[in-house]
């Protein structure tokens, strides 16, 4: 076949190319319907994967995550340590606390006394 | 807001409206672009059928792909039109050699005067030579001349250079001539 110039060619195949954009294929509008209900699809689908919870990781993980991350974990634990140590520690112990409002009493009283004591020398000179 | 009152809004502001939610906007880009996706389908596949499902395919990847739009960078007519092409290159390459026999005429509903018959012939000669052509050059023979796309819309449609889009119609044109030109007489061109 010889080598026709583009713009020949062009001219020659117009007559056919005109026919075939005069001739375009005919729409069904069951498929444009289609297609606008895949659109609908997607957006509900959309909207389901976004109101669903961005959940992932490993059970434990996830829990930790649920019940307010590694700053409630640490205060339930500092929570329970107290717990174990006044559940474990001997009533006795406690006195303490009884012992030194006594000792603070007799000091009290003792102190004044020895006050007391010491005006009353200076004023006896 | 009903679609049709949406004609002169942009691509662009059809597909953020759509990833909002707004339907009308969804059938404002089906019925723009939709046609035209299935009209090339059509063209490569020369099956109405699949045409129809590789357009729908096409569309529905738009519809995907509209929550991460970004604005400016494709248009939509092009993106759709290299997707769509590309999905009729791989049913092409699985089918491999379609029978002239059948291929069907285009579909219409138009009264069948003389002119308009002829009319049809052409077109049925046209699409039953674009089926003798490499897939790569019916694509880009339909692109220039059916769809009157520039040679930049093509390279970028099919990701090839220019040069390389002016080879392909060339060759397309040179062979689509060969297999047409005799039968000029016969569709009334002489």
């Amino acid at each position: 076949m010889e080598n026709k110039p583009e713009t020949n060619l062009d001219m020659e195949l117009a007559a056919f190319f005109d026919a075939a954009k005069d001739t375009p294929p005919a729409l069904d509008t069951d498929f444009l319907e289609a297609v606008a209900a895949d659109a609908l699809g997607q957006t509900e689908d959309r909207i389901k994967t976004d109101r669903k919870p961005q959940v992932s990781g490993y059970p434990l993980v996830r829990l930790l995550r649920n019940i307010g991350g590694w700053q409630s974990v640490a205060a339930m634990t500092a929570c329970a340590c107290i717990g174990i140590f006044a559940g474990y520690t001997a009533p006795n112990s406690l006195d303490y606390f009884s012992n030194t409002e006594q000792a603070a009493e007799t000091l009290n009283d003792d102190s004044f006394s020895v006050a007391s004591d010491i005006e009353t020398l200076f004023q006896e000179g | 807001m009903a679609y049709d009152a949406m004609n002169d809004v942009g691509d662009d502001a059809l597909m953020v409206l759509y990833a909002n939610g707004d339907q009308d906007a969804a059938r404002s880009l089906t019925y723009r672009h939709a046609p035209r996706v299935l009209a090339l389908s059509r063209r490569l596949l020369a099956d109405r059928a699949e045409a129809e499902d590789v357009a729908q395919d096409a569309m529905l990847r738009l519809w995907k792909v509209a929550p991460k739009w970004r604005q400016g960078e494709a248009k939509v007519s092009t993106w759709l039109y290299r997707v769509a092409s590309n999905l009729c290159i791989d049913r092409l390459r699985k089918k491999k050699g379609t029978n002239l026999d059948d291929i069907p005429e285009p579909a219409d509903d138009k009264p069948s005067v003389e002119a308009w018959m002829l009319t049809k012939d052409r077109a049925t000669a046209l699409q039953a030579a674009m089926a003798q052509l490499p897939v790569r050059q019916r694509l880009a023979v339909t692109l220039r001349h059916i769809e009157e796309l520039n040679n930049p819309q093509i390279a970028e449609i099919m990701e090839i250079s220019i040069e390389a889009v002016e080879s392909l119609t060339a060759r397309g044109k040179r062979t689509l001539a060969g297999l047409l030109l005799g039968q000029k007489e016969k569709l009334g061109l002489e």
